[in-house]
C-alpha cells in the first residue's frame, strides 16, 4: 500500500511537470500543441542515451547513440535542452501558420513524422525495442525500490517547483500579458506593437524544455524506454487534461492531469476486468471525452479558473492610494470583471 | 507514459480453491491454523498487440496453482498468484513488476517474454526471486543470470524446426517476412543459419514494420523472385493487411510458415479467409510424449471443455510446477536453495513424473524426481535453457488446427549437426 | 516499369478512399470553419455499423448503406448535441477543436465497448487480382474506384446544379452573409454534416476492405493522412481535398516502392509540411478569400 502511495506521488509528480510546460504553451499562449508528448519521449531519450554506457547485449539486439556516461543532473539538463531545440524548430515551422486548425494538425503531422522515424530507424533510437536498463540516479542501485521511488519524488518535486516557478514569473510579468493578450486576439496585440512570433516562438521552447525534462525524470523512474508508451493519443488525453482542470492556471493544469491521468488509471487496478481486458481503459477514455465536452461547454475556463489567481485579480487605483492598486481577497466582487478591465487597469497605473 | 495502466488481479479462483483445500482436504487440514499461503507474481501482456498470448499465459498458470493447491500446495502451503499486465509494452513491465516484487512480495516471477525479461530480470536479481520467462529470443541461448529459468524452446530450435520442414516439402527457394520487432527478427539469424546447413536459397528477405496501414510494397519484395515458401512471423494486425494484400497480389498460392505467436483465435480472425484456405503452417511447440502433457490436458478439458491449449498456456503451467516442485526438493522457495532444488527436481536423473501428486510424493519419500512438463522435458542446461519437440501445424477450413507432423529435438540436432 | 505502374495503380486505390474521406471533411470544414478531429472516428464506426448490418444478415451493399446511414445520423446528432451551442456563442475555432477530440475518445472507446479490438471482416468476396493493362486490380479496387468516381461526380452536380448546393456553397464562403440572404444555415449545417458523414461511412468501408483489417483504431490512424491531403489542396476546398488525395495516394505507394518502405507514412507527412512552408494556401489556384 505504501509502494502504491508513494508510485502515485511519484508519477503524479512527473505528470505535474509535463502539465505546467503543456500549459505554458497552451493556456498562457493559445498554441494547440498536439505532439506534446514527441518532446517528453526526446527528453527520455536523451536521458536514457546519455547516461546508458555501452551496450550489454549482444548480437545487433541493442543499438542507440552517444553511449555516454553523463552524471545524471547534466543529463536531466540535456534533455531539456535538446527536447527545447527541437521544439524551436517545430515552432518555426508552424508558427506563421497562425489559425489553430493548421497549428493542431501540422503539430499532430510533424509528430507523426518523427515517431515514424524513430520507431524505424534502428541505429539511433533502437526502434520498437526500445532501451532498457537505463541507471538508477542517486544511489538507487544500492536501496530498496521503495526508497528509490521516494528519491526520485523528492527531485521531481524540486523540478516541478522550478518549473512553477518559472511559469508563475511568466505569469505575473509584462510578457506574460502580451501572452495573453497574443492570445486572446492577435491582431490588435500587433497592432500594439509587441511582437507577437517571437512571444510565441520562446514561450513554445520553454514549455518543450519542461517536457524534456519531464520525460528525463520518467525515464530514470522507469528505466526503460519505449516507444510505444509515448504513442501521439497520450498527447491528446494530456491536452484534454489540462483543458477540463483550467487552462491558463497551472494549478487547474496539475490537478487535471492528477484526477484524468493519474487517478483513473489507478482506478483501474480495482475494478474487476469486465467482458474483454480493454473495456476498463475504454470506460476511462470515454468518461475524459464526455468531461472534456462538458467542461467546454458549461465551464469554458475549466475546474480552476486562471481568475483563482489571487494576485491576478488588481483593482484600479482609488484616491490616495498608490498607482497599480492592491491586491483583492479572492472571491471579491470585482472578480467578475472581464479579461480587458484588468489588462487596462494594470497598463495605466 | 501509461505506465499506470496496469490490472491488478487476484485470482478468485485460486482464492476459492485455496479455502475450500484449507477446509475440507485431509492432507492440509491437520491443524486449527492453515498456513498463510505464498504468492507468485504472473506478469503477462492482458491487454494490447499480445493479449491472446497473455491471457493463454493467465490460463496455463492458474491450472498448474489451482491443481497444487488441491492437493495440498507447496510444503503445505496455499499458492496465490497476483496478475499484473504489461500491456504488450516493456516500458509498462517495470512498474508491474515492481508492484508485484514491493507490494506483493512474491517469491517468483512468472511469465515475462523475450522482451519484457530483459527490464524484468534485473528486478529479480535485485529482489533474489527466479524470473521463469517464456519466449524464443535467441539473445538468451547463453543467458548466464542464475535467477534465470526459460521454460520454452529457444528460437534457434524453432527456426531448425520451420526449415526442416520446408526442406522435407522440397521448397528450397525461401523469402523471409519478418516484423522489426526484435521478437520476430531474432528468429532471421538462426533461421539464415538453417537454410545456409542445407544448401537451401534466400530469395528475399523484408522487413514489415507494425503500425502501418498497407503493406503493399513489402508484398511485392517478398514475392519478387518466386519463392516456394515464405517463412515469417509477425504481429496479428499486420498479418491482417499482409495476408489481404497479398490476395490482392495474385499471390494466395504460395505456401507461409509461422512461429506459434500465429497460433491463436485472434490471429484467425484478424486474417480472415486467407487463414482457413490451407496454405499456412505453423510451427507449434508440441506435447507429443511429454510425461507431464497428460494431467495438463485433462485440467484444461476439465475447464475450458477443450483438449487444444492455448498458445502459451502449456509453459506457464510447467513454470509453476516447476518452482513449486523445486519449492518442495529444496524445503523452502527461499533464494538460492530454490535454485538447488529448481534443478535438482527438474533434471536427471531420476524417476520420471508429471504429475503434481506423484511428483510430490515421490519427493516426500526423499526420491529423486526428473520432472518433465506438457511442453518440453524441463531438463535446463547449463544456460537454464529448454528442449522440445515441434509440431507443424495446419489450419483447416473451419479454423482449426490440425498436427501434420512432429520433430524431436533428437532429429533436428542429427540434421543441422556440424 | 511495371512496378511503378503497378505502384500508381495501388496508389489510385489508395487515393479513391482518401479523396472521398477528404472531400466529406473539407465538405464539413468549409461550412462549419472548424475542423473534427473525429473525423477517423466517424469513419471507423460507419465501417462497424456496416459490419453489423453484414453480420446481421444484410448483403454487403445494403449493409454499407446502412452505416452511411449511421453516421450520417451521428454527425447530424453531434452537431445538434454539442457543436451548435457553442457555434451560436460564437465560440472560437480552438474551443469547437477540442470539443472534436473529446467526441473522438467517445465514440472510438464506444466502438470498443461494443465490438472488442480484435479484428473483423465484412462477409463480401473480393475476388482475384487481375491483370488490366499495366496494372494489378481485383474487382473490389475497381468497383471501389468506381464508387468514388460517382460519389464524387454526384458531389459536385450536387454543389454546382442545385439550389440548396448553392445554399451550400453561400454558407461556406461566408454564413453571415448567407443568412442575412435568407438561407436557413441551421438546416444547410445539419445536412452537411449528414453529407459528409455519408462520405466518411463509404471511406470507412473502403479503407477496411484495402487493408482487410477492420479494428477500432483503423479510422484514427487514417485520419492524419486525410489531414494532408487536405492541407495540400488547402483547407475547406473540396476540389483541391480531390487532388491532395491523389498526390498522397500515389506518392505514398510510389515512394515504398523505391525508397525503404518503411518509411512511407514520414515520406508522405514531409511533403505536406514541405507545402506548408511554400505555399500555404494549397496547391491550387487560390481563391478570393481562403475558406
Amino acid at each position: 500500500m505504501l509502494f502504491f502511495i508513494l508510485d502515485l506521488l511519484t508519477l503524479g509528480a512527473i505528470n505535474a511537470i509535463m502539465a505546467v510546460g503543456l500549459n505554458l504553451q497552451y493556456g498562457q499562449a493559445g498554441i494547440l500543441n498536439f505532439t506534446y508528448y514527441t518532446f517528453i519521449a526526446i527528453g527520455a531519450y536523451i536521458a536514457a542515451v546519455t547516461t546508458l554506457g555501452k551496450p550489454t547485449l549482444t548480437g545487433g539486439v541493442y543499438q542507440y547513440i552517444l553511449q555516454w556516461r553523463l552524471p545524471w543532473p547534466l543529463a536531466l539538463l540535456l534533455a531539456g535542452v535538446v527536447a527545447a531545440l527541437l521544439g524551436l524548430v517545430v515552432v518555426l515551422v508552424v508558427i506563421r501558420r497562425l489559425r489553430s486548425d493548421y497549428l493542431a494538425i501540422v503539430t499532430v503531422s510533424i509528430g507523426f513524422i518523427i515517431w515514424n522515424v524513430i520507431t524505424n530507424y534502428i541505429p539511433l533510437f533502437n526502434g520498437s525495442n526500445g532501451l532498457f536498463s537505463v541507471p538508477y540516479i542517486l544511489n538507487g542501485a544500492t536501496v530498496s525500490t521503495t526508497q528509490y521511488t521516494v528519491e526520485v519524488m523528492v527531485v521531481s518535486l524540486v523540478v516541478l517547483a522550478g518549473c512553477i516557478w518559472v511559469a508563475r514569473a511568466i505569469f505575473r510579468s509584462p510578457y506574460g500579458r502580451v501572452l495573453r493578450a497574443i492570445r486572446e486576439d492577435d491582431v490588435v496585440a500587433a497592432s500594439f506593437g509587441k511582437s507577437t512570433t517571437a512571444s510565441r516562438v520562446w514561450v513554445f521552447v520553454i514549455g518543450c524544455f519542461m517536457g524534456g525534462l519531464a520525460g528525463a525524470m520518467l525515464v530514470f523512474y522507469i528505466s526503460a524506454w519505449n516507444p510505444a508508451g509515448f504513442l501521439p493519443q497520450e498527447s491528446f488525453i494530456l491536452m484534454a487534461a489540462i483543458v477540463i482542470g483550467g487552462p491558463g492556471n497551472y494549478w487547474g493544469a496539475v490537478l487535471g492531469t492528477f484526477v484524468f491521468i493519474e487517478f483513473l488509471s489507478e482506478i483501474e487496478r480495482y475494478l474487476p476486468n469486465v467482458g474483454n481486458g480493454a473495456v476498463v481503459g475504454a470506460g476511462r477514455a470515454i468518461l475524459i471525452g464526455i468531461f472534456l465536452i462538458a467542461v467546454v461547454r458549461y465551464r469554458p475556463e475549466g475546474l480552476i479558473p486562471e481568475r483563482w489567481l489571487r494576485w491576478y485579480k488588481v483593482k484600479g487605483p482609488q484616491p490616495g492610494e498608490p498607482p497599480g492598486g492592491e491586491p483583492l481577497t479572492p472571491g471579491g466582487g470585482s472578480g467578475r470583471r472581464r479579461f480587458l478591465g484588468w489588462a487596462t487597469s494594470r497598463v495605466k497605473g | 507514459m501509461r505506465a499506470k495502466s496496469v490490472v491488478r488481479l487476484r485470482t478468485a479462483a485460486g482464492l476459492a480453491i485455496a479455502a475450500v483445500a484449507i477446509a475440507g482436504c485431509g492432507a492440509a487440514a491437520t491443524k486449527n491454523q492453515p498456513k498463510p499461503p505464498v504468492t507468485i507474481g504472473f506478469l503477462g501482456a492482458l491487454t494490447g498487440a499480445r493479449s491472446s498470448l497473455g491471457t493463454g499465459m493467465e490460463l496455463g498458470a492458474n491450472l498448474a496453482v489451482q491443481n497444487i493447491n488441491s492437493h495440498g500446495g507447496v510444503l503445505g502451503h496455499q499458492i496465490l498468484m497476483v496478475a499484473q499486465d504489461t500491456a504488450s509494452d516493456p516500458a509498462d513491465a517495470v512498474p508491474a513488476a515492481d508492484f508485484e516484487i514491493n507490494s506483493d512480495h512474491v517469491a517468483a516471477i512468472i511469465g515475462p517474454t523475450a522482451n519484457t525479461t530483459a527490464v524484468v530480470l534485473p528486478l529479480a536479481d535485485k529482489a533474489n526471486i527466479p524470473e521463469l520467462m517464456f519466449g524464443g529470443g535467441a539473445a538468451f541461448d547463453q543467458e548466464t543470470d542464475p535467477h534465470f529459468f526459460r521454460l520454452s524452446p529457444s528460437d534457434t530450435e524453432q527456426a531448425q524446426a520451420m526449415v526442416y520442414y520446408a526442406h522435407s516439402k522440397g521448397w528450397n527457394k525461401v523469402a523471409l517476412a519478418f516484423g522489426e520487432a526484435a521478437a520476430s527478427q531474432s528468429l532471421v539469424a538462426p533461421i539464415e543459419a538453417s537454410l545456409r546447413h542445407l544448401h537451401m536459397t534466400i530469395v528475399g528477405n523484408v522487413s514489415f514494420t507494425a503500425g502501418q496501414s498497407s503493406y503493399r510494397s513489402e508484398v511485392q519484395q517478398v514475392f519478387a523472385n518466386h519463392p516456394q515458401v515464405v517463412l515469417s512471423q509477425f504481429n496479428n494486425t499486420t498479418a491482417g493487411i499482409v495476408f489481404g494484400e497479398t490476395g490482392q497480389a495474385g499471390f494466395s498460392s504460395t505456401p507461409w510458415i509461422g512461429t506459434n505467436l500465429w497460433y491463436s483465435s485472434a490471429w484467425v480472425s484478424s486474417v480472415g479467409a486467407a487463414a482457413t484456405a490451407g496454405n499456412v503452417y505453423i510451427s507449434n511447440s508440441s506435447s507429443l510424449g511429454m510425461a507431464g502433457a497428460t494431467q495438463f490436458i485433462s485440467l484444461l478439458k476439465a475447464k475450458t471443455g477443450s483438449s487444444i491449449p492455448p498458445n502459451g498456456a502449456g509453459f506457464m503451467y510447467d513454470a509453476v510446477m516447476t518452482w513449486a516442485l523445486g519449492a518442495d526438493a529444496a524445503g523452502t522457495w527461499a533464494w538460492p536453495k530454490i535454485r538447488a532444488g529448481i534443478l535438482k527436481a527438474s533434471n536427471p536423473p531420476g524417476t520420471v513424473c508429471g504429475s503434481y501428486q506423484t511428483c510430490y510424493s515421490l519427493l516426500k519419500k526423499d526420491k529423486k524426481i526428473n520432472w518433465d512438463g506438457s511442453e518440453s522435458t524441463v531438463d535446463f542446461n547449463k544456460y537454464d535453457n529448454v528442449f522440445g519437440p515441434f509440431a507443424i501445424l495446419n489450419y483447416n477450413s473451419s479454423g482449426a488446427a490440425q498436427t501434420v507432423t512432429t520433430l524431436t529435438p533428437q532429429a533436428l540436432e542429427a540434421a543441422f549437426a556440424g | 516499369m511495371n512496378l511503378f505502374a503497378e505502384a500508381v495503380g495501388f496508389g489510385l486505390v489508395t487515393a479513391a478512399v482518401i479523396a472521398l474521406a477528404a472531400v466529406g471533411l473539407s465538405l464539413q470544414v468549409s461550412v462549419t470553419n472548424f475542423v473534427n478531429f473525429a473525423y477517423g472516428d466517424f469513419m471507423t464506426f460507419g465501417a462497424y455499423v456496416a459490419y453489423a448490418a453484414n453480420a446481421a444478415g444484410l448483403n454487403f451493399f445494403p449493409a454499407v448503406l446502412v452505416g452511411a446511414a449511421g453516421t450520417g445520423l451521428l454527425g447530424v446528432g453531434a452537431n445538434l448535441i454539442v457543436f451548435r451551442p457553442l457555434m451560436r456563442r460564437k465560440s472560437r475555432t480552438l474551443v469547437l477543436l477540442i470539443c472534436t477530440v473529446g467526441l473522438s475518445f467517445i465514440v472510438q472507446n464506444v466502438i470498443v465497448l461494443i465490438w472488442g479490438t480484435n479484428s473483423v471482416h465484412y462477409t463480401v468476396t473480393i475476388g482475384n487480382a487481375l491483370h488490366i493493362g499495366p496494372f494489378l486490380f481485383t474487382p473490389g479496387d475497381l468497383i471501389l474506384i468506381g464508387v468514388a468516381f460517382g460519389l464524387l461526380a454526384l458531389l459536385h452536380l450536387f454543389l454546382q446544379y442545385t439550389r440548396f448546393g448553392t445554399a451550400l456553397r453561400a454558407t461556406s464562403n461566408n454564413s453571415d452573409l448567407a443568412q442575412a440572404c435568407g438561407i436557413d444555415t441551421g438546416r444547410v449545417i445539419n445536412w452537411t454534416w449528414a453529407i459528409s458523414g455519408i462520405f466518411c461511412a463509404v471511406a470507412g468501408v473502403g479503407l477496411a476492405l484495402e487493408t482487410n483489417t477492420l479494428r477500432p483504431a483503423l479510422g484514427f490512424n487514417e485520419l492524419f493522412v486525410v489531414f494532408g491531403a487536405i492541407i495540400l489542396g488547402g483547407i475547406g476546398r473540396i476540389y483541391g481535398a480531390m487532388l491532395g488525395a491523389l498526390i498522397i495516394g500515389i506518392l505514398t505507394e510510389v515512394s515504398g516502392m523505391f525508397a525503404d518502405p518503411a518509411y512511407k507514412g514520414a515520406i508522405a507527412f514531409a511533403v505536406v509540411v514541405l507545402v506548408l512552408l511554400i505555399r500555404p494556401q494549397g496547391l491550387l489556384p487560390s481563391r478570393g478569400r481562403s475558406a
